[in-house]
This record gives C-alpha cells, sequence and structure tokens, in this order.
C-alpha cells in the first residue's frame, strides 16, 4: 500500500506539490514514455492529454492510486510533433493519444491504430486544437468507408444513424448482425464536437465557467464542479464551508436526477413503463427541487469562483428536507418491486457483459467501473467539497452485467439520500464564499468531482490575467465509452440492444465535447 | 387414339434425340432438336386429355421375356402426370434452346439435348407402362439418362459425386421395386397392371409389398431417409435438367406410389395409411427446415421440392386412412388434393428451377448471399419468378393456397372418422402440415426478397443482365398455364379429378369438389345466394367454386378472390391517382441519416432465417462459432469470423455409417480377393467339390 | 405484473393541466429574462454587457452616449445580470416563451447624455401561424434531431413523457422516422458533423412540414456560436417557424412551442416586458 509520492521515489522522479493535493513532476521527453508505463502499471492512469498553446507542445499524464488522497501530475515538453505511444502497455492510453493525434497533430509513434476518434470529414494537416478559426478550412478527404469488421457467411450490417428514433443524443452505431444476434458494434461518435475547450481558451474563468457548465446538461453540475474547483486551486481562491456544503448538496441532487432518469430509461428499454413513468416523475420532482434551490432545473449558475452565486435559500432546504423521507420511501418501493420482477431481471442479467479483467485494463470510472469490481470514487478516495464530513458506502458489484449496474444505481440512490439528510441536518450558519485568504496560485490545477457516471476530471491554466489558457475537459463519459464495444459484443441479440444502450446511458455531448 | 398419340410423342422424342446428336455437325439442328422436344410435349397434353377423358386402353409388343412382356397402357391416373410432364415439357424445352449454350462446348449441347429427349421418352414409359418389366426397364432407363444429363458438365467439382448419390439412391429404390414386383408375381408371365388390379395380394405379402413399393418409388419420390440426392443434384445439374427432375421425374415416382398402393394392392389395413401420413409429414417438415438454412438457390428449391413431396405422400397416407375407414369419397379427395398439387407443383417448381437457371446465366452466382437487386435489372424472371413462388408459397388465390387449403381440409375432414384415434392422428398431421406451410411462405420469401429485391450484394449482382428470350418464354409458358389453372379451377382440378376417380373408385369426384353451380343452381342454393353464379354465362363451366366434398363444411372460389383483389387494388389506385393532388418528390431511404448506405446494409438471404438455427437448434444441432484476429497488440481487433455450422441428420447419422459399414464389408471381401493364384485355385476346387456333394 | 398496476394507481395522476390552467411549476425555474428598460441606467447598460457569457448583451458606445441590445435567443439563463441588477434584469416564470420569428427576440434601447435609455423600434408584430398547418392543430407528429447539443434539451425533451408532462395528451408524438413526420425539432448548435445528417433529415420530411428551434443554441449558438465546429444558428441552415429560447427551455416553455407552433397557443413573451414578460 505506497503513496503515489512513494510510487514517484521509487521510479526516481522529482514531485512538489503546487495546489494541495496534487504533485507535479516535470519530466524529459525521453524518459516520459518509460516513467509513465511504470507508473500506470501500479496507479491507475485518470488522463493523458496535451498542451499546444503558445510554446512548446506539451504530453500531461494524471494518476491517482487507491488508497492516497493525491494526484499526480506529469508533464514533459516535447521537441517535435511526436511522442512514444504508450499503449502497447498501457491501453488505457489508447483513446487519449488518438485524441491527442487528431485534435493536437501529435503523432503517437507505435500506436497500433491511431484512426480519428471524434472526426469524420475533416481536412488533413488541421488539428481543431491548433487550427487557425477559418471559415475556409475546406473540404475533407470525404468520410472514410466503414469496413465491415465481422466476416461470415450471412453477415450484413445495420445502421443505427446519427440520428436515433426518439429524444436521444445523435451517434452511429453500426451494427454487424448475423441475423437475429448482434455480433459486433462500430461505434462512431463526434457529431456533436464543438470543440469547447478551444472556445475556452482566452475566455475569463467566469465565462469558462459557462461553458464548462454547457458541456453536458445532465451533468452540468458535475463539470461545472470540477472546472470551478480547478480553476479555485489554480487561482488559489478558497472557499467557506457553507459553500463546499452547498455543492455537496447540489452534487447529490445532481446524482439522484440522473440515477431516476437511467432507471427509468432502463425499465422502458424493457417495456416496463410503469416503472419507467414512477422514475420520470421522481426525476422531475428531483429538477423541480433544484430549480427552487437555485433557479436553475440543472443547477446551472449557481456556482461561482469561490462558492456560489447566491446562497441557498433556507425555505427551500426545509421543503427538500421533506422531500427526502418521501423520495426515499417511494424509490425503497419501485426497487423492491423492480428486484422482483423476474421478466425485468432476466433481460438484465448476463447482458452486456463486461470481463472484469478486460474492464480493468481500460481504467472504467462511475457505476460502469464498479459493476467490474473497480473500486473508484473520488468522493471517497479525494475527498472535495464536503464530502469528509459525511458518510456514505459506495457499492461494488463484480459481474459486469446490466443487472449489476443497475444494481449499483441504485444502491447509490439510497446512498444520495442519506448523504442529503446528514448535509441538511448539520447545515453550517455561513453565507456565500469568496472569503478565506487566498492561497499559493499555482496557475495550474486538477479539478475534480464524482459526477453520477464516474470521476470527472479538469485541468485548467489560468493567466495572471484570470483568463483561461488551456482547458482541459475529462467527464467520465470520455473513459467508459471505450468499452461500450465490448459489451454489445458479448453474446447479445438485437432486441438486447436498448438494453444495452440504458444499462450504459453514456453520454454523448460528454464524449463528443 | 391414346396409345397412337403416346406413340407419336415419343417418335418426336426420338427424333429430338437424333437430331440433338447431329447437331454436332450442324448446328441448326439443336433447334430442331428442342422444336421436336417441343412438339412431342404438346402431342403429349393431347394425349393426356384423351387418357383423362377416356377408359384404359392397353397395347404392347408381340415379343415376351421370361419376365412377362412390354406393354403400354392408358389410364386417367396416369393422364394427369402425362400432362405435367407434357406441359412442363415444353417450357423446358423452349428453354433449353436458349439454355445449353451456357454448357460449354457443341459436344456438351448436343449430348444435353439428345438425353433431354430421350428422358423425357423414359419418363412417358414409365408412366405409360403396363407391365412390371416395362415399368422397371423404363426406370432404368430413367435413372440412368437423367444421371447422365446430370454428370454432363462433369468437370464442375461435386457433380459426379451429386449424380452418383442419385444413382445410388435411385439403384436402392429400383431394387426395393423390383422385389415388391417379384413378391406380388409382377413378372409372371401374362401379368399386366389391368391383371393386377383385379388380383390384388393379401396379409403379410400385401403388408411386405407395400412397404417396398412405398420406400422403393419413394426413393425417387424425396422421401426421408432416402432424399439424399435431391438437395445434391438439383444443384449440381444444368438448370433444364434440375427442372425435369424436380417436376417430371419426381412426379413419375409419386405416379408409382399411388399406383402400387391403390392399383396392385387391395384395400389397405389402416397402418399404411398411419405410415405414410408420418412418412409424408416427416419429409415435408425436414425438407423446409433444411430449405430455410440453404444460401444456394436452387438447394433452397431442391429442399423445397422435398417438402411439397412431403404433402403429396401425407395425401397419400390420408388416402389409405380413409380407404381403410371405408370413406371413399374423402380418399378421392384426398388423392385429388395429391395430383392437382403435382400438376400445380410440376409447373411452378419447373418454372422457378429454370427462373434459377436464368438467374445463373444473368449473374454467374446462385448464391443468394451474393444476389440482390435483380428486380431492376432481370426486368422478365423476376416478376414470373415471383409468381411461381407466390403460388408455391400458398398465397391466395394462387395454385398452393388451393391445394394446400384443401389438403387441410381433408385432413380436417377426419371428423367423419368414427376411430377416435385416426382424428387425433390425423388432426397432429394437419398441425404439422400447417406449420410447414407457414415455414413455406418464410422460404419464399426469404428467396425472393434475398435473390431478387434490395440492392445487389456483389459485382455480379450489380452487372447482372436478363437472361436470353428462349429462356424467358421457356420460363414464362408453365408459369402462365399455373396462373391460368389457378384462375380457372375447372382445368386442373378437372384432370386431378378424374386421376383420383379412376384410382380411388370415388363416385362422382369432380362433382364433390366443383359443383356445378351453373347448370344446376337448384342444388348448391347456399352457394348461388353468396354470388356462386356469377360469371356463369361467361365461363365455359361447370362452377367455379372448391369444396371438400360438402359445400357446407367449407368453400373458395380462386377466380372469385381474384376478381374481388383485382377490383380492390384498381379501384384504390384509381382512388389515389385521382384524389392526390401532391406532387411527388424523390428522397433516398431513410436510414437514420447515416452517411454511406452499402450494399451490406441489408437483410440477407441467411440473415433473414437466423432465428431458426436457434429455435430449431435441435433439428439442426446448430453451433455458433465466433472467431476473433487481433491486430499485434491486444484489444484492438482486426476481424471477427462468424460461423454457423449445421449438420443434416439423415446424411450424418444414416448414409455415413452405412456407407461406413459397407466400406467395411468390402474391405472384408477384399480379403476374399486375395489376388493370389493359389487362393483362387483353392475356391475353384472348394466350390466343385460342394457342386460334387450336392449332386 | 399487477404489483405494478397497482403502483401506478396508488401513485394517482399527476399531469399537468397546462395549458387549459396555469401550472404550479410555474413558479420555479424561470423561462427567460426581461428587461425592465426604465430600471437601467447607460453605465449599468455597460456593465451587464461585461457580465453577460454570450452576445445576448451588447452594447455600442459607452455609458454616456450608446446603445444596449438584449437578444433573448442568445440568454444562457446564467443568472448574471438578474443577481447584478434585479430591478432591471427580471426573471420570466410564465412559461409562454416561444415565438414565430426571430426578431421578436431582440430589443434595442439607446441612451444619450441627456436621457436615459429608451426603448429604439417598436416590437415587431406577433406572426400569425401559416394556413396550412391547420392539419397539425390536433394531432402534432415530431422528429427530433441533436444538431450538437449538451444534452440538456434532450433531457428536457424526455421530460416531456413524464407523467408530469404527458405530451400525448395534447396530440404530441415523437416519431422515429421523418417520414411521417409534420416537425422537425432541432436542439443544439448546428455543428459541422451534424450539418448534413440534419440535412438530410429535413428532406426526408414531407410537406407540409414546421421547424421549431429549441433552445438558444439552436436559435443563435448560444455561447458556442464562434466555434470553428458550429455552423451556428439553425435559421441559417432551416427556415424556421417557432423558437424556443432558454438554456435548456423547460417542460412548460416547450410545450408552448409546440402549441404555438400548430396555433393552439399565442405569442407572449417580449423581451422588454418586464417581469411578466407580456
Amino acid at each position: 500500500m505506497t503513496t503515489l509520492r512513494e510510487l514517484a521515489q521509487t521510479f526516481g522522479i522529482e514531485v512538489s506539490t503546487r495546489a494541495p493535493g496534487e504533485l507535479w513532476s516535470e519530466i524529459p521527453e525521453e524518459q516520459f514514455t518509460g516513467w509513465v508505463a511504470a507508473i500506470a502499471a501500479a496507479a491507475v492512469l485518470a488522463d493523458l492529454f496535451a498542451t499546444t498553446g503558445e510554446g512548446e507542445p506539451s504530453l500531461t499524464a494524471v494518476f491517482e492510486l487507491r488508497g492516497d488522497p493525491e494526484w499526480l501530475a506529469v508533464r514533459c515538453r516535447l521537441s517535435g510533433d511526436s511522442f512514444a505511444s504508450i499503449t502497447r502497455s498501457v491501453h488505457a492510453a489508447s483513446w487519449y493519444e488518438r485524441e491527442i493525434r487528431e485534435m493536437h497533430g501529435l503523432e503517437p509513434v507505435g500506436h497500433p491504430l491511431p484512426a480519428r476518434l471524434r472526426l469524420h470529414d475533416w481536412p488533413e494537416g488541421q488539428p481543431p486544437m491548433r487550427a487557425p478559426v477559418d471559415e475556409r478550412l475546406g473540404a475533407g478527404p470525404g468520410i472514410p468507408e466503414r469496413v465491415p469488421m465481422v466476416r461470415g457467411r450471412g453477415v450484413f450490417q445495420i445502421p443505427l444513424g446519427p440520428v436515433r428514433s426518439g429524444p436521444q443524443e445523435s451517434g452511429e452505431f453500426l451494427f454487424d448482425s448475423g441475423g437475429e444476434d448482434l455480433v459486433a458494434v462500430s461505434p462512431l461518435l463526434g457529431y456533436k464536437f464543438r470543440a469547447i475547450e478551444r472556445l475556452a481558451e482566452g475566455r475569463t474563468v467566469d465565462q469558462g465557467l459557462v461553458l464548462a457548465e454547457r458541456l453536458a446538461g445532465v451533468s452540468a453540475f458535475a463539470n461545472g464542479l470540477a472546472f470551478v474547483q480547478a480553476a479555485e486551486r489554480a487561482m488559489g481562491v478558497s472557499i467557506d464551508d457553507g459553500a463546499c456544503t452547498a455543492r455537496t448538496l447540489m452534487n447529490e441532487l445532481e446524482r439522484l436526477h440522473n440515477h431516476f432518469g437511467d432507471i427509468g430509461r432502463l425499465a422502458d428499454a424493457t417495456g416496463l413503463l410503469v416503472a419507467g413513468a414512477q422514475y420520470a416523475a421522481l426525476k422531475e420532482e428531483v429538477l423541480r427541487r433544484c430549480a427552487e434551490l437555485t433557479s436553475h432545473r440543472y443547477l446551472r449558475g449557481a456556482l461561482a469562483v469561490g462558492g456560489l452565486t447566491a446562497p441557498l435559500p433556507q425555505a427551500e432546504l426545509r421543503m427538500l428536507g421533506r422531500d427526502v423521507p418521501r423520495w426515499r420511501r417511494r424509490s425503497r418501493r419501485l426497487q423492491a418491486v423492480l428486484e422482483d420482477t423476474g421478466t425485468f431481471t432476466d433481460r438484465l442479467e448476463t447482458t452486456a457483459f463486461l470481463r472484469p479483467r478486460h474492464a480493468a485494463q481500460h481504467n472504467l470510472v462511475g457505476p460502469i467501473g464498479r459493476s467490474t469490481g473497480a473500486d473508484r470514487d473520488c468522493r471517497r478516495d479525494h475527498p472535495y467539497a464536503a464530502y469528509d464530513r459525511v458518510t456514505f458506502e459506495v457499492p461494488v458489484r463484480s459481474e459486469g452485467d446490466a443487472l449489476a449496474r443497475l444494481g449499483i444505481r441504485l444502491t447509490e440512490v439510497q446512498q444520495s439520500l442519506a448523504i442529503v439528510e446528514q448535509l441538511l441536518d448539520s447545515w453550517p450558519p455561513a453565507t456565500t464564499g469568496g472569503g478565506g485568504a487566498p492561497g499559493e496560485a499555482p496557475g495550474s490545477a486538477l479539478g475534480w468531482s464524482e459526477g453520477a457516471g464516474g470521476e470527472t476530471l479538469h485541468w485548467v491554466e489560468v493567466t495572471p490575467e484570470g483568463r483561461v489558457a488551456r482547458w482541459r475537459a475529462r467527464p467520465a463519459a470520455l473513459v467508459n465509452w471505450h468499452v461500450y464495444a465490448d459489451a454489445c459484443a458479448s453474446g447479445n441479440n438485437l432486441t438486447d440492444y436498448p438494453v444495452i444502450e440504458a444499462s450504459f446511458a453514456l453520454s454523448h455531448a460528454e464524449f463528443d465535447r | 387414339m391414346a396409345l397412337s398419340l403416346l406413340v407419336e410423342g415419343l417418335l418426336c422424342f426420338a427424333l429430338g434425340a437424333v437430331s440433338g446428336v447431329l447437331m454436332v455437325r450442324w448446328l441448326w439442328m439443336s433447334y430442331v432438336s428442342t422444336a421436336a422436344g417441343s412438339v412431342g410435349c404438346a402431342v403429349l397434353v393431347v394425349a393426356a386429355t384423351v387418357w383423362l377423358s377416356g377408359p384404359s386402353v392397353t397395347g404392347g409388343l408381340p415379343a415376351t421375356t421370361p419376365l412377362g412382356a412390354f406393354e403400354l397402357r392408358s389410364s386417367p391416373l396416369a393422364g394427369v402426370f402425362l400432362l405435367l410432364t407434357g406441359l412442363v415439357g415444353i417450357g423446358i424445352f423452349v428453354y433449353s434452346a436458349g439454355y445449353t449454350r451456357n454448357l460449354g462446348g457443341t459436344l456438351r449441347q448436343a449430348a444435353s439435348l439428345a438425353l433431354l429427349n430421350l428422358s423425357v421418352g423414359a419418363v412417358v414409359l414409365v408412366v405409360a407402362a403396363g407391365t412390371a418389366l416395362t415399368l422397371l426397364v423404363a426406370w432404368e432407363a430413367m435413372s440412368i439418362l437423367t444421371y447422365l444429363l446430370v454428370t454432363v458438365e462433369f468437370d464442375h467439382p461435386g457433380r459426379p459425386r451429386a449424380a452418383f448419390l442419385m444413382l445410388a439412391l435411385s439403384e436402392v429404390g429400383f431394387f426395393g421395386m423390383a422385389v415388391g414386383f417379384a413378391l406380388i408375381g409382377g413378372f409372371a408371365p401374362g401379368v399386366t397392371f389391368a391383371w393386377l388390379a383385379a388380383h390384388h395380394p393379401s396379409g403379410g405379402v400385401a403388408d411386405a409389398a407395400f412397404v417396398l413399393f412405398f420406400f422403393g418409388f419413394g426413393a425417387k419420390a424425396g422421401l426421408v431417409p432416402l432424399q439424399g440426392w435431391l438437395p445434391e443434384a438439383h444443384p449440381a445439374a444444368p438448370s433444364n435438367v434440375s427442372a425435369l427432375l424436380s417436376a417430371v421425374v419426381v412426379k413419375a415416382a409419386i405416379y408409382g406410389m399411388v399406383l402400387s398402393t391403390f392399383v396392385f394392392l387391395g384395400p389397405p389395413p389402416a397402418w399404411w395409411g398411419y405410415l405414410a401420413l408420418a412418412a409424408g409429414v416427416g419429409t415435408a417438415a425436414y425438407g423446409i427446415l433444411f430449405s430455410l438454412l440453404a444460401s444456394d438457390l436452387k438447394r433452397a428449391l431442391a429442399y423445397s421440392t422435398i417438402e411439397n413431396l412431403g404433402f403429396m405422400i401425407a395425401m397419400l397416407g390420408a388416402a389409405l386412412v380413409f380407404t381403410a375407414a371405408g370413406k371413399t369419397l374423402l380418399a378421392g379427395l384426398a388423392l385429388l388434393v395429391l395430383c392437382l398439387h403435382a400438376l400445380y407443383h410440376a409447373l411452378l417448381k419447373g418454372a422457378l428451377f429454370l427462373g434459377a437457371g436464368s438467374v445463373d446465366v444473368g449473374t454467374g452466382t446462385r448464391d443468394m448471399d451474393q444476389l440482390g437487386g435483380l428486380a431492376k435489372r432481370m426486368r422478365w424472371t423476376t416478376p414470373l419468378f415471383l409468381l411461381g413462388a407466390m403460388g408455391l408459397a400458398g398465397i391466395p388465390p394462387m395454385n398452393g393456397f388451393q391445394t394446400e387449403w384443401l389438403g387441410l381440409q381433408t385432413l380436417i375432414r377426419a371428423h367423419d372418422l368414427s376411430s377416435a384415434g385416426d382424428r387425433v392422428y390425423l388432426a397432429a398431421a394437419g398441425a404439422l402440415l400447417t406449420l410447414t406451410f407457414a415455414l413455406a411462405v418464410t422460404t419464399y420469401i426469404r428467396i425472393v426478397g434475398g435473390a431478387f429485391l434490395g440492392a445487389p450484394r456483389s459485382s455480379a449482382a450489380e452487372q447482372a443482365h436478363e437472361a436470353p428470350r428462349a429462356m424467358v418464354v421457356g420460363m414464362a409458358f408453365p408459369v402462365v398455364v399455373a396462373v391460368a389453372m389457378a384462375l380457372l379451377p375447372p382445368l386442373g382440378v378437372g384432370a386431378a379429378a378424374s386421376a383420383a376417380q379412376s384410382a380411388s373408385h370415388a363416385p362422382n369426384l369432380l362433382a364433390a369438389v366443383l359443383p356445378p353451380i351453373f347448370t344446376h343452381p337448384g342444388q348448391y342454393a347456399g352457394l348461388v345466394k353468396l354470388g356462386g353464379t356469377f360469371l356463369s354465362p361467361i365461363v365455359p363451366a361447370n362452377g367455379l367454386v372448391i369444396v371438400p366434398t360438402s359445400a357446407n363444411f367449407a368453400f373458395i372460389s380462386p377466380t372469385y378472390i381474384f376478381l374481388s383483389l383485382a377490383f380492390i387494388i384498381l379501384l384504390t389506385a384509381a382512388g389515389l391517382r385521382l384524389l392526390c393532388r401532391q406532387s411527388r418528390r424523390e428522397s433516398p431511404v431513410w436510414a437514420g441519416a447515416v452517411a454511406q448506405r452499402t450494399a451490406s446494409m441489408q437483410y440477407t438471404a441467411t440473415g433473414f432465417t437466423n432465428p431458426f438455427r436457434s429455435i430449431f437448434g435441435g433439428v439442426y444441432s446448430s453451433q455458433k462459432e465466433i472467431e476473433t484476429d487481433y491486430h499485434q497488440a491486444p484489444f484492438f481487433v482486426r476481424d471477427v469470423r462468424y460461423r454457423h455450422r449445421v449438420i443434416e441428420p439423415v446424411e450424418r447419422y444414416l448414409y455415413r455409417p452405412v456407407v461406413a459399414a459397407a466400406r467395411l464389408v468390402s474391405r472384408g471381401f477384399t480379403r476374399v480377393q486375395g489376388g493370389s493364384l493359389s487362393l483362387y485355385l483353392l475356391y475353384v476346387f472348394a466350390v466343385f467339390v460342394i457342386a460334387l456333394l450336392i449332386r | 405484473m399487477s404489483r405494478w398496476i397497482g403502483i401506478g394507481l396508488h401513485r394517482g395522476v399527476l399531469t399537468t393541466r397546462y395549458p387549459s390552467r396555469p401550472d404550479p411549476a410555474d413558479g420555479t425555474a424561470p423561462s427567460a429574462v426581461a428587461l425592465e428598460i426604465s430600471e437601467l441606467s447607460g453605465v449599468q447598460a455597460v456593465e451587464a454587457a461585461g457580465l453577460c457569457p454570450t452576445s445576448a448583451l451588447r452594447t455600442d458606445g459607452d455609458a454616456s452616449e450608446g446603445s444596449i441590445t438584449f437578444d433573448a435567443g442568445q440568454c444562457v439563463m446564467c443568472g448574471a445580470c438578474v443577481r447584478a441588477f434585479p430591478n432591471a434584469f427580471r426573471s420570466v416564470h410564465r412559461p409562454e416563451v416561444a415565438v414565430r420569428s426571430r426578431e421578436r427576440l431582440s430589443v434595442r434601447a439607446t441612451w444619450t447624455p441627456g436621457s436615459g435609455p429608451a426603448l429604439e423600434e417598436a416590437a415587431v408584430a406577433a406572426t400569425l401561424a401559416r394556413r396550412s398547418l391547420r392539419l397539425f392543430r390536433h394531432s402534432l407528429h415530431i422528429r427530433h434531431v441533436d444538431a450538437g447539443s449538451c444534452n440538456g434539451c434532450e433531457s428536457e425533451l424526455q421530460m416531456l413523457s413524464a407523467p408530469q408532462y404527458d405530451l400525448h395528451r395534447l396530440g404530441l408524438f415523437f416519431t422515429p422516422t421523418p417520414r411521417h413526420a409534420d416537425a422537425l425539432l432541432v436542439t443544439g448548435v448546428v455543428t459541422r458533423q451534424m450539418e448534413q445528417p440534419l440535412r438530410d433529415t429535413y428532406d426526408a420530411m414531407p410537406e407540409p412540414k414546421l421547424v421549431v428551434a429549441a433552445g438558444v443554441c439552436a436559435i443563435g449558438g448560444g455561447p458556442f456560436a464562434g466555434s470553428l465546429m458550429v455552423h451556428g444558428p439553425l435559421d441559417r441552415i432551416l427556415p424556421v417557424d417557432v423558437y424556443v429560447p432558454g438554456c435548456p427551455p423547460t417542460p412548460l416553455a416547450l410545450l408552448h412551442g409546440l402549441l404555438l407552433a400548430v396555433g393552439r397557443a399565442e405569442e407572449r413573451y417580449h423581451p422588454a416586458g418586464g417581469s411578466d414578460g407580456a
């Protein structure tokens, strides 16, 4: 049971502490790949991104270790436009390197398959993070032809095109089917790519926060919280207790409405419409309560650098206190009946199965990760806001199928309600933040939060004038999409597909950004 | 008159054979050959109409052999099979005028045409045989000639083996038939079929003879477990020969089954019917289940033939059960269904096989997973094929619907039987047959949809062209005749009724099944009230409504169904034309706005019936295999191979052990045939000693 | 199975009576912001424009002489102006914020050294629904396309099927195929990569058809306007019939927008209308 500090020492890396709880090291280019691969074998690679603003391009890798509340960020400056790939030793880096290649134009040498991740018909040689913002970017090479991945007699493809059937996000899935069974699924994401990270560059931190809250809708608060904490740590702004508690409360409220929505959609996917409607009604109640607390149903506009934009009104907090037992009672009742409905649980058992050892190579986060035995939760492992003051359990299962994910979400609902109750009972009398003595301003820092989908990690670099120089958003879905195709190919039918999709409940907006 | 027409037909075939051979020297002789064949078939049709109406006539050669004389005999039962031979034959010969060019080489063309004429002649002799010897000799000739026909393209891999299997199973059947004839005394001097019809064996001899005849003829009639040659030989043969096999040769075997059971053998015990019914239903189910999986167009059609033959054999079984219970009229009804289905199936399946040949010529492949999009490229073959498929699938008001409906009604009529066991047995058979009919619809949807509709799945299909005119006309003829028969039931039902009546001795069968509403409206007031006299002044028939011997039970009229459908469709189309004023705009097929729509984004024929692999997994012993290949690094999938393994039970669990046992035995014999001279001298000496001792 | 029926019955009816009666949920989330120009001075206007993260508030000139344009079609409901100047910028809680023409969402006020800000042009008159759309008055089939949203609008659209709102009772349905669709509901900025699928969907719909732009991303590009991956406002690509502002628009606002599209509701919102937006 080592800590990251000890691990770094073992490999002879010198670390310094920049923001509190964040270890930092700069490594020469030729040693970067080796060190990163070695550390990743012992710790968990949480993010790998490039920075190509002014100055030399650089790579940054972020690590965390179970049992150690600190993070380790390792940076190296690149002399040219390529770097040695670590994908062969650390598979979790595969998609990060593909993104670096297409967004920044830095070539990962040795990557087995550095295909584009999000760009479709985009001209070569114009990486979006570096290209000049120019309408006349010219035509791309055309959308590459999709080669069928599965060969066999009678195998054909079914496109589930970017425009989906209901009010859903856009993304394309190409099924390879033998007739009724789903042999493989090839997702093609990136249709909603807005270049949000590029947009934030040069804007004020407040404007960046507005963008961060609008990276995704259902996880607006988790992303906003991660961003604002990163900015605060980068600028050395401290937050007071009341704001921390309020932030924790809102984080849990967002988790509640997400989980209610996801469980409801899973019930709808199997045709259990009453359950779907009941959970949707619960989600609507949570959203309305959020609106009463912050004037926005999705908690946008509540965060500000240094605390909150306005204190949460006491009357509404009391009403929330009366809501919680009601929500608990209702959700427990629904959970009991759900788990007892054999026709429902039968559809979920062994569907969308993820082999735990296979999944472990991808460093999964959130309920999806926890369903394969990956015991990671930011609230417990890297306590932020007021999480060090509340007690809760983190459910972990190892079956890796849709039923396990449902079970985890159901348990997390109860845990969230318990946390909300604890917070309301011990609500500090202080008002909004913006107080406290300013700490060190390292200029760049990590910010994190545990969204409903999992660990959301942001990295913000702030100029002395208070403008965003680089913003890296690594929401939870960015990690979890990696295993989606594998889960689909685990021996499912076409009719299982809605169940697979609903049990993952992954956000396209978080991935495409 | 009856036989003289027959002989004229045979002479035409002889001319056709000779001119076929002469084609080697003068190419235009090929047209003479096919023309002669067609004319011969036309003569056969005329002869058949005479046979169907008149009494039996016999005539033979003066010579006699120790096994009996050569004699020909006309009978209404044979008449319907002669009719179908002639009608399909016309189509096949016209088709061959265009098709044989693709066989590669003048020699093969000549051989094919000559053998075609000779084979049809042999089939005619089988159907017209009057003595056991004639039948068997003609049967052997038919087997050998069709074997030669199939192996015309002997350099294609697998074809000689398929033809050999056909010949081998044919000989197995021949053995059964010959022993059967011997048992009932068919080879005694002066014994003709007329004599056999009057002198029925009894007891154990009859039972043994029945089994021998049933499985003997059944070998050529696709009866499970002797059906193994059908799905092999049909795809292997050139398409005109496949049509011949499927339409004509197997019907000759069915003729043999009916002949031996109803003419040679006397009042049947019920178990004959049970056996035949079970065998028939089993064959039908087996055939259709494997048709669902076949990806070769002709193989799928061949398995469908097995299904239809099973239906006919099941009707034979029903007729036996009814006869054993004394219900002669219902037995006649069952035999009518058999004959009618034989007629319709011959026409339509023959046309479908010819169509499959057109597809082969037009695209170069028969693999349905490679076809697609032929509807726009083969503008004549597609609608003809569709009509044939609709007919066989049983879409009202087409032919298959009529016979399937009538057949199921016949089985439902079992409630007239007194024995509860009979009723349950027939009802169960009916239920299983209904399942096979439903699967038949699936099969034909799959075949037509996979091969003709959608987008081309390969460059071969993309560059498809229509077949030569002769082939299209040759295919069109049986389809047109079949559709005409479907719309005017008296044409087909009349022929089948006289055949069935002569075999089952049911009185007034035609009037029972096709009530003469036009001439006797008073007797059928109920049907008249429903419009049964519609078209009576126009159509020269007695009635257009089909009933299973009782109008109070059930009734349909394909003619009226067709007219109503046509009326509704035309009315709707006219209405839409007049009322819809909107301008039309064409827009690509909606597929979620996916960027590229490729030909692989559509169901394949194999994929369409994939669920059946799981549902009927027990029958197929199907196993799914998925193999994944990775790039040099793990997790990076390069490709995935997906495969189903399916076992054909009869081939795996019957043929292979039998062949293995035969090989074992023959290996044992090689020890006896040591090859050493001294051993053989020892054998000679031993036989000499034994002969002395016996003397 | 019977237990689910019992649960459903026990819970009772949750559905709102909107539009026949106002909904108590009106009071929770504001649907838009309205400008009370008399309460805003030139100085405050310039400061407010500095606070606005999008181009919803833009000023020309300076505190003494200049103009301010308030474009509700770009307002992402961040609340900054409302918190800073609560008398001038007021939240609109009524859900009827949808309009039929883009111009109706913006107002301009100018001030000079002598006088305070005054509204410039007369309000653009409310437009009538197209006659041909009477067809859809009681049954509208909607094809939704996500052209690059943050999924907040999708979440609100999915809430329309929740028991509290239940869009089916109003004759509104989501359809999976554009062939059966009467209206195209677009959410999100139109990203470069979703432009062609969006056009294909529009082409696949038969006439007559409606287009509804839901959310400020579709109306004006929202906070993403100017990104190199974004085409921007929807009406640059397709003819838009109804604009529903909000980030995301509340479910009741969406319902009002859809009813407005088929002529069963009226335009009520004006950006310079004060707190009730009337």
